[in-house]
């Protein structure tokens, strides 16, 4: 609730021109007679004007008469009377201000009606003011108070300014494109540039230079993130620190300039200007940095496509870390144009934008280092994801957060919680064995890689180890504040260290490493152990010469066996028989089963061991039958078959040698004292050789065809019993039918029988129930495949019986 | 079909040949580690550690250990495990080993024929010197 | 616990082997009250059973110490006086008497010196010493104990006992 005008008044009482005495004398008739020159006070029509966007021409432009100077003269003699009367007048001014602005509504109003009211303002009161011939003093008194009505009424809370939102609006279509275009080329068909000129003069005569620069930098740093946002997202191969410090030059530091330099003294305008455009790029690199920061975590794990921008971020922290710091020398130059702006020109918008990125780089930094873990832990550290990937990307982590920050501390915050999972991991060991064992790189650990680069690298890798102590060190500096507590300089570089490090100790690799290396070498057949030599090289220098001494043994034995089975004399040497000799102790993987070997092969041994107990005295052998590599080769009729296998399956193999009946899992198990489920699979293997057949479940019976006729799998075993072909059989019925479904099934599994072979194999598949054929005479056998041939079933040639396709 | 076995690589554990059950699980009395295993001074096991085995007692140990053993006066050239004079039988180890070995024992022999000269005396004590 | 010698004991598996060996064993009377991390150096609280002659209350602490030619020669083993931290029922501890156990604690004991073989362990020396003490009649100190303890050297494996006591 607003008080009446005349309360006001009474409390503060504002004389205006409307106060002066209306006296008749001399003086009094000046005065009338000023005043009346100087009425109105307020332009008259100013909304309408504006709109139409007219250039005032008023008393200005009309010489003042004789009668007004000598009227002029004689009001405003002195000082004291020239401030009095400017003081009347600008009230009077503020009462037509305020009752202007309040009863006209301006909602309509574009900028430039704006601009054209003020400068029809300004240029109706500088018309007066121009004649009336103040002092200095006493005009920059006016000038100052009418600025004042300008700013309360036109700006007044900033929040709410129509004025200052157009402005914005105005200087935002002007900055589209750079000013320093010639106006040919500019895209606006009407010439901004000169009008923008008028208007920033105005508004600096205004004493509205803040609030123009304030507008300035706002836009300005909505276009740098802008164009951050719009080019570097994701852009993650291109140097863009050039490009970036480019683009201000050109789209943003130019307007920023040309806009500057009308707004403030030229005597500072150089060092005005290039302070504004350090920190121009200094909002832009942090842009870029905030940017980088929430796209860390892609950021390594796309490392190394994406190790440009990685270096970058490196220096833009860093030139943080310089100014934060003020370390460098030409910064200091910029430091001390600071103070000078703020003193000599008290530019608050130049604090404004010197203060806009309130982060400093240790913000920065933990910022990254935050967002890196976080995203980790969702994107990573949980039972969802591969071990191998958890590996990757704790390798991709080192390497890019090693660009990042050299010195490694932002690494080990980072790398914690990485570590603290691959621990729970049970298979981590086991993988990472893998891994530096592989030379093919299928996991894509390039720990291989790593491990080969150690001995390339040993030379630095020992100096490095061998840390001066902190103590001692006279060029010693302290580690960064940003460090963890138990941080430790120097041991971040290496991968693999760093991966062994995780676990406590080394023996857990080394037994993984035993246990690996063991099974390779049951499976080595020509005692080459120069690979495995290489690796276990390799190794050592990792994990230190003494550390395997299992595997030393080992290796050795491998080695000595080859020279104990040159020196054996072999004997006949159809087959060839040799042995790997081990230590049994110091073979953890050595897995012993039962296995009765072919005799032949058992004498060889026996042989073998006597004249090794000859060479080496005091000792004898124990054979280890499951182990080792067979090669043999099955003659069958008309074709011969090589293979190399492993000794049970050779054994199981040799029972059916020469053997023309079929034999069960049972009896074979029995005889070779394997369980039967071995016994089972070495079939299986045959079977898919094609050299055994599958007769049933448990019957297996060699595969000897005459012809070269492929086989063909039967899925299910048990031979199943076609109606069919029951009916396909002829109308006189032969007292043995029963047994033709058997017959057919058997025939069509083995092309070609004899009759012998048809009699135990029908023997064995009827079953009993259906008829005994025990009973059976050869004769009524004989009979009912003659009458098969005769009803064209089967044919019989050379003594064998087909079935008749 | 014919089987006909061209090569056949075989893997064998060696192992001391210890008379008596069990072989496998017998240690050596000194190291208390198993014969087919090293002494504590050797890596690699086999020629490089022989074995020793005993004529009288049937007592078994690795070289090194009883040699260990045999050259310290106070051994007597007694075996440690059940104190009867300590004999050994040929075979397991080279020729260099043996007579080193031998000489041992046979230094042995000769102090206990020699005959006893000092378990008469009352003892003294002795700052560090031990008279023999 | 003194100090440690430089490196690994040679027979470092055997040591090992017998610690195990003593911790399962747990020995009736016998208590591994201390032990080095080399497991070469032990104290054991022993306590007789069965002979009224020690109380059981009476406890008696022995030190064992492996030397670097352990197991061909003995381990250096003495009673000693030893206080437990929080053994409120301990009477003083001392050393027991006993005709072949001198004030010092040094023993007088085949098995420790000429009748050493490496068959022995520590186990078998504890057993010893237990019933050196079991199977004593009389508490009285060696006659010449008070010459000896005089002129003793700090370790017993420098003194050349004999042993002319058959019913040790």
């Amino acid at each position: 609730m607003s008080l009446p005008a005349n309360v006001i008044n009474s409390i503060l009482p504002r004389p205006t021109l409307q106060d002066l005495p209306q006296n008749q004398s001399d003086i009094d008739n000046d005065i009338h007679y000023l005043l009346n020159w100087l009425s109105p006070y307020f332009p008259s029509d100013l909304a309408a004007q504006s709109k139409q966007r007219h250039n005032s021409s008023h008393k200005s432009t009309i010489a003042p008469s004789q009668r007004l100077r000598s009227a002029i003269r004689s009001c405003l003699k002195d000082d004291s009377s020239q401030q009095e009367f400017v003081r009347l007048y600008i009230n009077s001014i503020n009462r037509e201000f305020h009752r202007f602005f309040s009863t006209t509504s301006l909602d309509d109003f574009e900028f430039m009606d704006y601009y054209t009211l003020i400068r029809l303002v300004l240029d109706y009161y500088n018309g007066c003011i121009a004649q009336l011939h103040l002092s200095r003093l006493v005009k920059n008194l006016f000038q100052r108070n009418l600025n004042a009505l300008f700013q309360t009424h036109l700006i007044g809370s900033h929040s709410n300014s129509r004025f200052l939102g157009l402005l914005r609006d105005y200087l935002s279509s002007c900055l589209v494109t750079p000013l320093l275009e010639s106006p040919t080329t500019h895209k606006n068909s009407h010439n901004p540039s000169k009008t923008l000129i008028d208007v920033i003069t105005t508004l600096s005569s205004l004493n509205m230079t803040n609030e123009v620069n304030y507008i300035l930098i706002r836009l300005s740093i909505q276009k740098i993130q802008k164009y951050v946002a719009l080019n570097c997202s994701r852009v993650w191969d291109v140097a863009l620190l050039h490009q970036i410090s480019q683009f201000i030059q050109s789209e943003v530091y130019s307007n920023f300039s040309v806009i500057v330099a009308y707004s403030t003294d030229s005597g500072l305008a150089d060092e005005i200007n290039n302070a504004y455009l350090y920190e121009l790029i200094k909002i832009a690199y942090d842009e870029l940095v905030s940017l980088r920061i929430k796209e860390i975590f892609e950021l390594v794990v796309s490392f190394p496509s994406s190790r440009i921008a990685l270096d970058e971020l490196y220096q833009c922290l860093l030139i943080k870390y310089n100014h934060d710091h003020y370390n460098d020398r030409s910064h200091h130059d910029i430091s001390q144009t600071h103070n000078l702006i703020n003193d000599v020109t008290n530019l608050t918008s130049f604090e404004n934008l010197a203060n806009y990125s309130l982060k400093t780089q240790s913000y920065q930094r933990s910022k990254l280092v935050e967002t890196f873990i976080d995203l980790s832990h969702s994107h990573l550290l949980h039972s969802g994801s591969n071990t191998i990937d958890v590996i990757t990307t704790y390798t991709k982590t080192i390497n890019s957060f090693l660009i990042i920050d050299p010195k490694g501390v932002l690494l080990d915050k980072v790398v914690r919680p990485i570590r603290r999972y691959l621990k729970t991991r049970e298979d981590i060991i086991i993988k990472l064995v893998h891994g530096l064992l592989d030379e093919n790189d299928e996991a894509k650990l390039g720990l291989a890689r790593e491990l080969r680069a150690t001995k390339r690298n040993k030379s630095t890798y020992t100096s490095e180890s061998t840390n001066i102590e902190d103590g001692l060190d006279l060029h010693w500096i302290p580690d960064p504040i940003d460090a963890l507590p138990d941080f430790k300089k120097g041991k971040v570089s290496d991968i693999i260290e760093s991966l062994i490090s995780i676990f406590d100790s080394k023996d857990i690799f080394i037994d993984e490493f035993t246990k690996l290396f063991g099974e390779k070498l049951l499976q080595l057949h020509n005692y080459d152990v120069s690979e495995i030599e290489e690796h276990l090289d390799l190794l050592k220098t990792r994990f230190g010469k003494g550390e395997f001494t299992m595997l030393d043994i080992m290796i050795r034995d491998i080695q000595e066996s080859k020279i104990i089975n040159e020196i054996l004399p072999t004997g006949s040497s159809n087959p060839r028989f040799h042995s790997s000799i081990l230590s049994h102790l110091y073979w953890t993987s050595l897995e012993s089963k039962e296995l009765r070997v072919p005799e032949l092969i058992q004498n060889k041994f026996d042989d073998y061991n006597s004249k090794f107990s000859k060479l080496k005295r005091g000792r004898n052998l124990k054979f280890v039958p499951n182990l080792g590599l067979v090669k043999l080769n099955l003659k069958f009729k008309n074709r011969t078959m090589y293979f190399e296998v492993s000794p049970d399956k050779a054994a199981v193999i040799s029972l059916f040698d020469e053997e023309e009946n079929e034999l069960s899992v049972d009896s074979i198990a029995n005889k070779l004292n394997m369980s039967q489920y071995d016994v089972s699979k070495c079939l299986s293997f045959w079977v898919g050789e094609n050299v055994l057949l599958e007769l049933t479940r448990t019957l297996y019976i060699i595969n000897d065809d005459e012809e070269d006729i492929p086989f063909e799998e039967t899925g299910n075993s048990i031979p199943s019993i076609s109606a069919a072909s029951t009916e396909s059989v002829g109308n006189k019925e032969h007292e043995l039918i029963v047994l033709w479904p058997h017959l057919n099934t058997i025939l069509e599994n083995i092309t070609s029988l004899s009759f012998e072979r048809i009699k135990s194999l029908l023997k064995l598949t009827v079953p009993k129930e259906k008829m005994d054929l025990t009973t059976l005479k050869d004769s009524q056998l004989e009979d009912f495949l003659d009458w098969l041939v005769d009803e064209n079933k089967i044919l019989l040639s050379a003594g064998t019986y087909k079935l008749k396709r | 079909m014919k089987v006909e076995i061209v090569e056949w690589h075989a893997f064998s554990t060696w192992h001391w040949d210890i008379p008596g059950t069990g072989y496998e699980d017998e240690l050596c009395g000194i190291c208390r580690v198993s014969f087919d295993g090293t002494c504590p001074n050797c890596k690699y096991p086999g020629d490089g550690c022989p074995i020793v085995l005993g004529l009288g007692c049937s007592h078994n140990f690795h070289l090194h250990c009883i040699m260990k053993w045999l050259e310290q006066d106070t051994s007597k050239g007694l075996c440690p495990m059940c104190r009867q004079i300590f004999l050994f039988k040929e075979g397991t180890f080279g020729a260099e080993d043996g007579k080193k070995l031998q000489r041992l024992v046979d230094g042995h022999k000769a102090t206990r024929e020699r005959g006893p000269n000092e378990s008469d005396q009352e003892f003294e004590a002795f700052d560090g010197q031990q008279v023999e | 616990m003194p100090r440690t010698p430089a490196g690994p004991h040679p027979f470092q598996r055997r040591l090992l082997k017998e610690y195990q060996g003593l911790v399962k064993a747990n020995l009736p009377g016998i208590t591994m009250v201390q032990h080095a991390d080399t497991m070469s150096e032990y104290i054991f609280r022993i306590q007789v059973q069965h002979n009224p002659l020690y109380p059981e209350n009476d406890r008696y602490y022995l030190s064992v110490r492996i030397t670097r030619e352990y197991p061909v020669d003995s381990p250096q083993v003495q009673f000693i006086k030893y206080e437990e931290l929080d053994d409120e029922e301990a009477s003083e501890a001392k050393i027991p008497i006993h005709p072949h156990i001198y004030s010092n604690g040094h023993i007088c004991l085949n098995l420790l010196g000429d009748d050493w073989t490496p068959a022995c362990s520590v186990e078998s020396v504890l057993l010893s010493v237990q019933s050196l003490l079991g199977t004593n009649q009389v508490l009285e100190r060696p006659p010449d104990n008070d010459s000896y303890v005089r002129h003793a050297p700090l370790n017993p494996k420098l003194t050349k006992f004999t042993y002319h006591d058959d019913d040790v």
